[in-house]
Parts: structure tokens; C-alpha cells; sequence
């Protein structure tokens, strides 16, 4: 369950759902739609593949990923696209103003 | 690896699924008949189950995605209608709880065969001429897409069967309108269905093997 969270925290990986949600694409194609660098994409892409949100399949030398979502996954997945979840970006922002609080006291 | 492990998981959901519910209604009866429980909470519990088991196919049909077959259905539509039967049939599920377990036992009945039985034409109008392609196959290429395959047109014998159990089911509460006479013919239809489950699944096991 948190792998599926983890998952859909991340407003890119969240894209990559909602683009497979039209017809299965390739790593390329999808690659194509965002400014991260290719290893930055694949490693979404392990991500939601072990979360078991996509599948992969190999055709030849491209990788073709379709989407793989229960209905329950798909509504969390409404949820976190209306909300806005972003888990990491608020844990990585948190333990600064704390830090500071340590050194001025 | 890991994405093969995601794909048997529904498999053997629905086939423990299907005992679960088996064990869980002799249970009942068996509650009833010893007079642990009376007769209507044994049918609002039963309703309940039924929902639930709804609820659980349809959370599981679009991951398991068995329309798929390359090359026969276009993806975008197959993995739509998919997406729509799951839904469809986890609104309806949960439905049959709210219906059985607020409202009074003959109209949370009546309504929900009704429900039940709107939401299997829809889904199979909605599938229609998919299922034909998903049930021939596609053109696969590979050994582990052909296994894929195999294992996809099983999952669809299942569900397919899962289908006119309860259409049959539904239809009987819907058509008879006397109590005792319900529970001996849907009593007959569990065994019999029970029975050609067991036969089916051999079947196709023994099918697997063959290949």
C-alpha cells in the first residue's frame, strides 16, 4: 500500500498514469512528453511498476507500458491529482526552519 | 518478475473469493438452521456478502485486464471498457450494502436484483464484441506472451461463468416471488454451478498443461 502511495505522490509519475490512460505507449513516447532526462523517467518507471500500477512488455527493442489499476487505485489516484500530494517535497522543506531553531538557541 | 506476481494475484483472488463465499453461505444456513440467528438477518448478512464480492470483482477486473489481446481489440477501448465495467460494478456493490442493510429485506431484494441485473447487460453491451476477440486471442509472437495469453482467456472462462451464475441468480429472486421456492432452486443452481466450476477449472488446467 505505501508503495502505491509512494507512487502517486509524484505529479510527474501521476502525468504518466493519466497519458497511459489513453492507450499503452512506449518508454520513448512517454519519455517525450516531459523535460526530465531518460534515466530520471525509467526510474519513475520502476516505481510505478513495482507499486503494480503499470506493466511492462517488451516489443522488440522498445518497452510498451500499459496501465494496470484497480478501481480503487484509480479513484486514490483522482485524489492525489485533486489534492496535490506531494510527500516528499514537504519532507525534504520540514527539517530546515527546525535546524535554524537549533542554532540561534 | 514482479509484474507476474501482480498478474496471477486476481486469479487466485477470485477462485478463493468464490470458496470464501461458498464456506461463508453454508455458515449462515447452517447459523439459521441451528437457530443462532434468525432467518432475515441470515438474508441481510447474505446480501451483504453479495456486495461485497461485487465490490471486490470490480475493484479487481481492470487489473487484470482481460480483454487485452494484441492485434484484435485496440487497446485504448478494450482497457476503457474495462475500466468502466470495474466501476459500474463497485457503484452497484455498493449499493447492494446501503440496499440490505438500511432498507426493508423484500425491497433491498427486489431492488437489487434489479441493479444486478441492469448492471450485467450493461457490462456485457459495454465488452460485446471485445469478448470475442479476448476470448479467440490475439496474434502473440513470444512463448511468455502466448503463456500470457492462455492465462488471460482462463480469467475470462471465469468471469464469464461468475457472469450467468449471477444473472441466473438474479433473475430467479426477480422472477419468483415465493420465498421457500428461491432458496430450492438457487440451492440447486449453487450446487450445480459449484460442480461445473470444479469441471471447468480442471479443464482448463488440464488444457495449460497440454500446450
Amino acid at each position: 500500500m505505501s508503495r502505491i502511495f509512494k507512487a502517486l505522490s509524484d505529479p510527474t509519475r501521476r502525468r504518466v498514469l493519466q497519458l497511459l490512460r489513453e492507450h499503452p505507449m512506449s518508454a520513448g513516447e512517454l519519455a517525450d512528453h516531459f523535460k526530465v532526462s531518460k534515466p530520471a523517467m525509467s526510474a519513475h518507471f520502476a516505481v510505478l511498476r513495482e507499486a503494480g500500477l503499470i506493466d511492462s512488455q517488451k516489443h522488440g527493442k522498445s518497452v510498451i507500458y500499459e496501465l494496470q489499476m484497480s478501481v480503487l487505485e484509480d479513484a486514490l489516484l483522482g485524489f492525489a491529482q485533486g489534492f496535490g500530494w506531494k510527500l516528499q517535497d514537504s519532507k525534504r522543506v520540514n527539517p530546515k526552519p527546525l535546524d535554524r531553531e537549533v542554532f540561534n538557541s | 518478475m514482479s509484474t507476474q506476481i501482480v498478474y496471477t494475484r486476481p486469479l487466485k483472488t477470485m477462485i478463493l473469493g468464490f470458496l470464501g463465499f461458498a464456506l461463508a453461505a453454508e455458515a449462515l444456513a447452517f447459523a439459521q438452521k441451528m437457530g443462532f440467528i434468525e432467518a432475515p438477518l441470515e438474508k441481510r448478512a447474505m446480501g451483504l456478502i453479495i456486495g461485497a464480492v461485487i465490490i471486490v470483482i470490480g475493484n479487481f477486473l481492470p487489473k487484470t485486464r482481460p480483454l487485452t489481446a494484441p492485434g484484435v481489440n485496440p487497446p485504448g477501448p478494450a482497457a476503457a471498457a474495462e475500466r468502466f465495467a470495474g466501476w459500474t460494478l463497485f457503484v452497484v456493490g455498493i449499493a447492494y450494502i446501503a440496499l440490505f442493510a438500511f432498507a426493508p429485506l423484500d425491497q433491498a431484494r427486489k431492488i437489487s436484483s434489479i441493479l444486478g441485473i441492469g448492471a450485467m447487460i450493461y457490462v456485457a453491451a459495454s465488452w460485446g464484441w471485445m469478448l470475442r476477440g479476448a476470448l479467440l486471442g490475439g496474434q502473440e509472437e513470444s512463448p511468455a506472451d502466448r503463456q500470457r495469453a492462455a492465462k488471460k482467456r482462463k480469467l475470462i472462462v471465469l468471469l464469464l461463468f461468475a457472469f450467468f451464475y449471477t444473472l441466473a441468480t438474479e433473475c430467479v429472486v426477480f422472477l419468483l416471488h415465493n420465498r421457500s421456492q428461491i432458496e430450492k432452486v438457487s440451492w440447486w443452481m449453487f450446487l450445480g454451478f459449484g460442480l461445473l466450476y470444479a469441471a471447468l477449472t480442471v479443464v482448463l488446467n488440464r488444457n495449460r498443461c497440454a500446450h
